[in-house]
């Protein structure tokens, strides 16, 4: 079942929480909406949810209109946040809810949630009240109600928040591989990005109520479009370099009084002496002997599979460079000179520039 | 010199606790164990005999029909009154409904209002001289009997159940309805299957609380009941009239045990089945709310909100018509007389109600909060049961209060009736239970490691008392002060049997006026008491404001440099 949603606006209070929002899940994958909270992704989940009532814009579900259904006509189904569970209800009573209002007969019942049970790998908890379980048990009853039903689409509204990290991760994983085993076409909130990445095919990054980017996790983090959706997936530097010439295919930039040659981007032409936005990964920094920057290692940070450093440039007080370095790389101590190079920086869009975008 | 007055406070704190820990086990013992035991003994003796004779007298003759009476007018009130206040919980917690305000006002309104005064209004319209039905509509009937007491009691304790359940259902996670509906749940089911479950222990509560209320109330039966008489009003007349000590003390323990197994009931069963989420749902900001009402259910029940809202605010308009009316009922011209012979022969009742409103709101919560205290710092075994008789005041009827307070205080050396002290003092019992838990609640949260904390720091304990407890508790304080205030204006249960003419209060001179057929004195004085009583609660708002207004004060002129010198 494919979701579309055509220029959805809701506006609280003269607030615009979403802003003129278009996007697509194909056919039974998961995308993703991520952004800070007050971004409007919730809204938008809402929206497709039929609990609130777009001032403007359309939901369309397989082809049809459904912005006018109310939640409880929609074939939609939303994990909550806190999970929502009837804590009235013991976990059998509550993933069987929803049969029961379509006045499905018991035996059926009674398969359709076994099924479910033994999916979610929860079988042995039936009988249990909602308050004797752990917040990953809670979890899984929270999607074994939603599946239970059969939805064409699952709603995930920042299902991961309450859990600690890395139960967090595991539960993700589940739910990604649910997803794939029943092939339910399914729209995540979070604003964890590194969820959204593990998680989903398709990644829409968020800020204000507007969509700043779309694509998949690899697109997103290779590709950052804006300096907002560089710096708010995964870890980055900015710096800022004036713009020495110009031309269709490159443009030549100096950055802490080297030049160095990059793609132009969604934009005809820079003008020289034109202060740019210019962004690399900490890990598209390679130390070399000849690299043709030159720093001081300020930090050394042990995470495990990388080594992050932290690096003064030489003659630039303000200026902190991030390099991730992996196992098996040379460890740098404090205080050592470093030369480096880096590779696939980019110019960004920055903030508050609307007509960049292609 | 310092060192010393330091020991000399630490010494001081020791000796309150000591005074502490014999006190209050005293009072509770003395003026919640006493009395009760006092209305037992007595309804089981004649003269120095043991004897069954009153219970005789109330199962086994006529009178056993006002067993009957009350089971009717108790059972269909609760019933409406909860069902009322359902409606109204409702609309205000799960709609966008534009007169919330109003409806909060009429609630409030209610609960300000000593029980009766909507009796008198209900005389003044549809009594024999009612103003509807016999000035307007020219009827010669009496809508007098069972069925006004329902009514009255109704409107009167719709507001209470409002009060608690709207509390409930705003708390109770808006997902978990939204969730239902996302499910496929129609309105009605998710109203059905998970609101009202979910509200159900909060019904109950309020369904309880207004039960006893009623239970509790003898002013309407008798202002409104005609010959119907019910227990409550039974006992008032047994007492006032007959001074049959005996059966109203049969009667009395009639009505203390259903309330008192009611609040063990609540206790036990209640005690842990609230589902309630931690924070208040947020409100405005969604703009979804109105989904779990349909339209037509939400269109049926404003209409009954409004309803209620109106014939609210009619009580109060005809109370204050009644007020400036020359004769009710016979001559509608604009008269001051009411009010200035109010003012000129009621001006004692007047000052002894504020004086004795005061003294309660001063005084009952210190009580309360003492012994919360007091409790939580006691390990021994007698703790369970001293924390039983302190909230056991709030199972015990007003009318039974106070003529257990006749049976135990009217001998050497408990020679108390007759005195402004009793008066102030079964107030102040009645109002121990709020304020002992509002004190626990705060104690709750404490639990001791701020105390410790204090204690760690270098703190004597009398510093860790003055800096650390006290103003923890404030807050319970202020609770337990507005409601003390509010009851101790209105209340007239337990101290009707108290008071002597010297120490006549408002409420009781309504009482008086509206049973003696005097309505435009009795509007009077109800008037002056809703006026003093809003009044009185401003003065506490402003009172309560003093130390933040204080504080600006004080900082302006740090500002401005005046205290500059001191530390220089």
């Amino acid at each position: 079942m494919e979701l579309e949603l055509k220029n959805i606006t809701k506006t609280y209070n003269e607030l615009v929480a979403v802003d003129n929002v278009s996007l697509k899940v194909p056919s039974g994958k998961i995308l993703a909406l991520v952004g800070p909270s007050g971004c409007g992704k919730t809204t938008i989940l809402r929206v497709v949810a039929g609990l609130i009532t777009p001032d403007n814009g359309q939901v369309i579900l397989d082809g049809k209109d459904i912005t006018r259904l109310l939640a409880n006509q929609r074939p939609t189904v939303t994990v909550f946040q806190d999970y929502a569970l009837f804590p009235h209800l013991n976990v059998f009573d509550n993933i069987a809810y929803g049969l029961k209002t379509r006045h499905i007969k018991g035996k059926e019942i009674r398969r359709r949630v076994e099924e479910v049970l033994s999916l979610l790998k929860i079988t042995e908890l039936k009988k249990r009240r909602i308050h004797e379980l752990s917040g990953g048990q809670q979890q899984r009853v929270a999607v074994a109600r939603s599946l239970v039903i059969n939805p064409q689409v699952i709603l995930f509204d920042e299902p991961l928040s309450s859990l600690d990290a890395k139960l967090r991760v595991e539960m993700r994983e589940e739910i990604r591989r649910i997803q794939q085993q029943t092939g339910i076409t399914a729209l995540y909130v979070t604003h964890d990005q590194e969820e959204a990445l593990a998680v989903a095919d398709q990644v829409a990054v968020m800020k204000e109520g507007h969509i700043e980017q779309i694509g998949t996790p690899q697109e997103v983090y290779d590709k950052p479009w804006t300096t907002f959706v560089g710096q708010f997936i995964g870890w980055g530097n900015l710096f800022k370099g004036i713009v020495t010439a110009n031309s269709p295919e490159e443009v030549k930039v100096n950055l802490w009084g080297k030049k160095i040659s990059l793609k132009p981007k969604g934009k005809n032409g820079y003008a020289p002496q034109e202060t740019v936005e210019v962004f690399f990964r900490p890990e598209k920094v390679i130390p070399q002997k000849e690299g043709i920057w030159e720093a001081q290692v300020q930090q050394r940070y042990f995470y495990g599979p990388t080594t992050r450093y932290r690096l003064q440039m030489e003659g630039y007080p303000d200026s902190i460079v991030l390099m991730d370095l992996f196992v098996g790389d040379r460890v740098y101590e404090p205080g050592e000179k470093i030369r480096f190079d880096i590779r696939d920086a980019s110019i960004l869009i920055p903030e508050g520039y609307k007509d960049g975008k292609d | 010199m310092e060192e010393k007055l330091w020991h000399l406070k630490d010494k001081l704190t020791d000796l309150l606790f000591l005074g502490m820990a014999l006190v209050i086990p005293l009072i509770l013992l003395t003026f919640v164990l006493f009395p009760v035991f006092k209305v037992f003994l007595a309804s089981f003796m004649e003269g120095d005999q043991l004897s069954l004779v009153f219970y005789r007298e109330l199962f086994l003759t006529g009178k056993v029909k006002l067993l009957g009476n009350t089971l009717l007018v108790n059972g269909l009130s609760t019933l409406f009154a909860s069902a009322l206040g359902l409606a109204l919980a409702l609309v205000v917690a799960r709609s966008s409904w534009p007169g919330k305000n109003i409806l909060n006002f009429a609630a409030i309104l209610h609960i300000i209002s000593p029980p009766f005064v909507s009796a008198i209004v209900f005389i003044m319209l549809f009594g024999r001289r009612g103003f509807i039905t016999s000035n307007l509509l020219g009827l010669d009937v009496n809508l007098i009997g069972w069925g006004a007491i329902v009514f009255l009691q109704t409107l009167g304790n719709a507001s209470i159940a409002y009060l608690i359940m709207v509390n409930v259902l705003k708390r109770i996670d808006k997902n978990l309805e939204r969730s239902a509906l996302d499910l496929g749940a129609s309105r009605l089911r998710v109203f059905f299957t998970v609101t009202l479950p979910l509200m159900l222990p909060g019904i109950t509560a309020a369904g309880l609380l207004v039960f006893t209320n009623i239970l509790a109330d003898f002013g309407t039966p008798i202002l409104v009941g005609g010959g119907f008489r019910v227990l409550a009003s039974e006992a008032y007349i047994q007492v006032i009239a007959r001074h049959n000590m005996g059966f109203a003390a049969a009667l009395c323990m009639v009505l203390l045990v259903p309330c008192l197994s009611i609040v063990l009931l609540e206790k036990l069963a209640l005690g842990n089945r609230l589902y309630l989420s931690s924070s208040l749902s947020q409100e405005g900001r969604d703009g979804e709310k109105e989904q779990i009402l349909s339209k037509p259910v939400l269109a049926a029940l404003s209409f009954i909100c409004f309803v209620f809202a109106f014939l609210t605010f009619a009580e109060v308009a005809t109370l204050v018509i009644g007020a400036f009316t020359n004769i009710w009922g016979y001559d509608f011209t604009f008269s001051l007389r009411h009010l200035t012979s109010v003012w000129e022969q009621g001006f004692r009742s007047i000052k002894n109600s504020l004086r004795f409103a005061t003294l309660v709101a001063l005084f009952g919560p210190f009580l309360g909060i003492c012994t919360a205290y007091f409790l939580q710092k006691s390990k021994n075994f007698s703790r369970r049961f001293l924390e039983f008789l302190a909230i056991l005041p709030y199972a015990v009827p007003g009318p039974v209060m106070g003529i257990s307070y006749i049976l135990a205080f009217n001998s050497y050396p408990l020679l108390l009736t007759g005195t402004f002290f009793i008066v102030v003092f079964v107030s102040i019992i009645r109002e121990l239970p709020i304020s002992f838990n509002a004190g626990k609640a705060v104690l709750h949260q404490v639990t001791g490691s701020l105390e410790q904390a204090s204690t760690d720091l270098g703190s004597n304990r009398w510093q860790t008392l003055t800096r650390v407890v006290l103003p923890l508790m404030a807050p319970a304080y202020r609770v337990g002060m507005v409601h003390a205030f509010i009851h101790a204006m209105i209340t007239i249960g337990a101290i009707i049997f108290l008071i002597t003419p010297r120490n006549k209060v408002i409420t009781f001179e309504i009482f008086t006026a509206v049973n003696s057929g005097r309505l435009g004195e009795g509007a009077a004085f109800a008037l002056f008491l809703i006026i003093m009583t809003l009044a009185g609660l401003g003065v506490f708002h402003l009172v309560s404001k003093m130390p933040a207004i204080w504080k600006i004060i004080k900082e302006r002129f740090t500002a401005y440099g005046i205290r500059a010198k001191k530390y220089n």
